[in-house]
């Protein structure tokens, strides 16, 4: 028994890398993941902001699930969620400013991020509180990374740098910097993996 | 590990709980980190002065129409220069904050972009594109003849594939030159005085400096 749950354990840390990475296979949460991607320094702090508030909120859920009546679950979640949001919120503001300059639009927008819900509702509502630390933590990191990859290739085609190195001193192509870019660059990157998931 | 019931009492009371421990550990949060981030607000501004502005000893701060008016003295008392925070809302993506520094003779001596929600990797280079060295260099720039870019008759290369932010930058500029004018700035004879802050008709007129510094600035 105790072995088995080490390695599910593991099984949910990992999942949220590849075989059920939030953006590339769920789909989920693809609103930032369009919005924040312009650089790779851009994409990651979007999703290590977002790993902040899931591991926070799954935590949290995952303790109160009893308490909470089925029928207001719902607000109940999104009431903790938003809470962990505005926390971070006022801490990027406070201690990083200058990544709270550029991704300031988006950190409230993690609120309706449909993994932080989603995540409450599939799986910290159903566990306890260790796995769904866990799941928090494996499916944020596997969104910052996700978000990390396609922001550095759009910085690449984008701006010829990557996290804010610029290898060669020129206008890049500058469609990926803009909004179709993280389309075409989502586009590909969903395909390649799912290609690779088969 | 029975869940609790939908009983309406029960859900009541469950959302009032929530709501209340999150209104207050908010509270908490807010009333600590309210110092700090203040505090990297000033220091932000104290950067951005020193950026636009040639080298002061001190600063008086004062509010025009609603415009924060940074004046900037060296250590005899002496003005050295005028940053003003002008914002515009005809940028791309909203708003555009821009400090703008004049020294005495109402020549931009610096300018630095507070905020924006420009495109990034279009309308963001606004940051460097007119300064010093950039290729839409505005610094030295004596805005009595309205910032224009070179579209809308002007002298001031657009950022490429920008237009809409270099026009918003230009506006931003002329805002604040026109405060800076109403600032009522003490220097010198040779300033030309811009008698209102509206300068949209007469602006071929007003550049003759025929009219002898003699306007009341108002």
């Amino acid at each position: 028994m105790k072995e088995e749950t080490t390695m599910n354990n593991w099984k949910n840390f990992t999942k949220g890398f590849i075989k059920e990475n939030p953006v590339l296979v769920m789909l989920l949460g693809c609103c930032p993941t369009l919005g924040t991607t312009t650089s790779a320094i851009n994409g990651l702090s979007m999703g290590l902001a977002t790993t902040f508030v899931l591991v926070c909120s799954n935590i949290v859920i995952s303790l109160i699930k009893n308490l909470i009546p089925d029928k207001v679950r719902i607000p109940s979640y999104i009431v903790v969620i938003a809470s962990f949001v505005t926390v971070i919120d006022l801490l990027m503001q406070a201690y990083l400013p200058g990544i709270y300059e550029t991704l300031g639009l988006f950190i409230p927008l993690i609120v309706v991020n449909c993994i932080v819900l989603g995540r409450a509702e599939a799986f910290a509502s159903k566990n306890g509180v260790w796995a769904s630390c866990v799941d928090g933590l494996g499916m944020g990191l596997g969104y910052a990374l996700a978000l990390m990859i396609l922001g550095a290739v759009r910085e690449v085609l984008g701006s010829l740098s990557i996290f804010g190195w610029q290898f060669i001193q020129a206008d890049g192509i500058l469609v990926f910097v803009l909004a179709p870019g993280a389309f075409f660059g989502l586009a590909y990157f969903i395909a390649v993996v799912r290609r690779f998931n088969k | 590990m029975a869940k609790k019931q939908s009983s309406l009492i029960n859900m009541v009371l469950t959302l009032f709980v929530i709501t209340t421990v999150a209104a207050v550990a908010l509270g908490f949060v807010y009333y600590f980190t309210q110092e700090p981030i203040s505090q990297v607000k000033e220091k932000r501004l104290k950067e951005a002065l020193t950026k636009v502005l040639p080298e002061f000893d001190h600063q008086e701060a004062e509010e025009i129409d609603g415009t924060p008016v940074y004046k900037a003295f060296d250590a005899n008392n002496q003005l050295v220069g005028t940053a003003i925070e002008a914002v515009t809302d005809k940028g791309f993506g909203g708003d555009v904050k821009v400090l703008a520094g004049f020294d005495t003779e109402g020549k931009i001596f610096g300018y630095s972009v507070l905020e924006h929600k420009e495109t990034a990797g279009l309308g963001s280079k606004m940051g460097e594109w007119f300064q010093e060295g950039g290729k839409g260099n505005v610094i030295g720039k004596d805005l009595s003849t309205e910032a224009k870019v070179r579209k809308d008759g002007g002298d001031v290369d657009a950022i490429t594939a920008a237009t809409i932010s270099s026009r918003a930058f230009c506006d931003v500029l002329n805002r604040a030159y026109a405060t800076y004018t109403a600032s009522g700035n003490t220097c010198a004879q040779q300033t030309e005085a811009e008698p209102q802050e509206e300068v949209k008709e007469e602006v071929a007129e007003k550049v003759e400096p025929t009219n002898e510094g003699g306007n009341d600035n108002e």
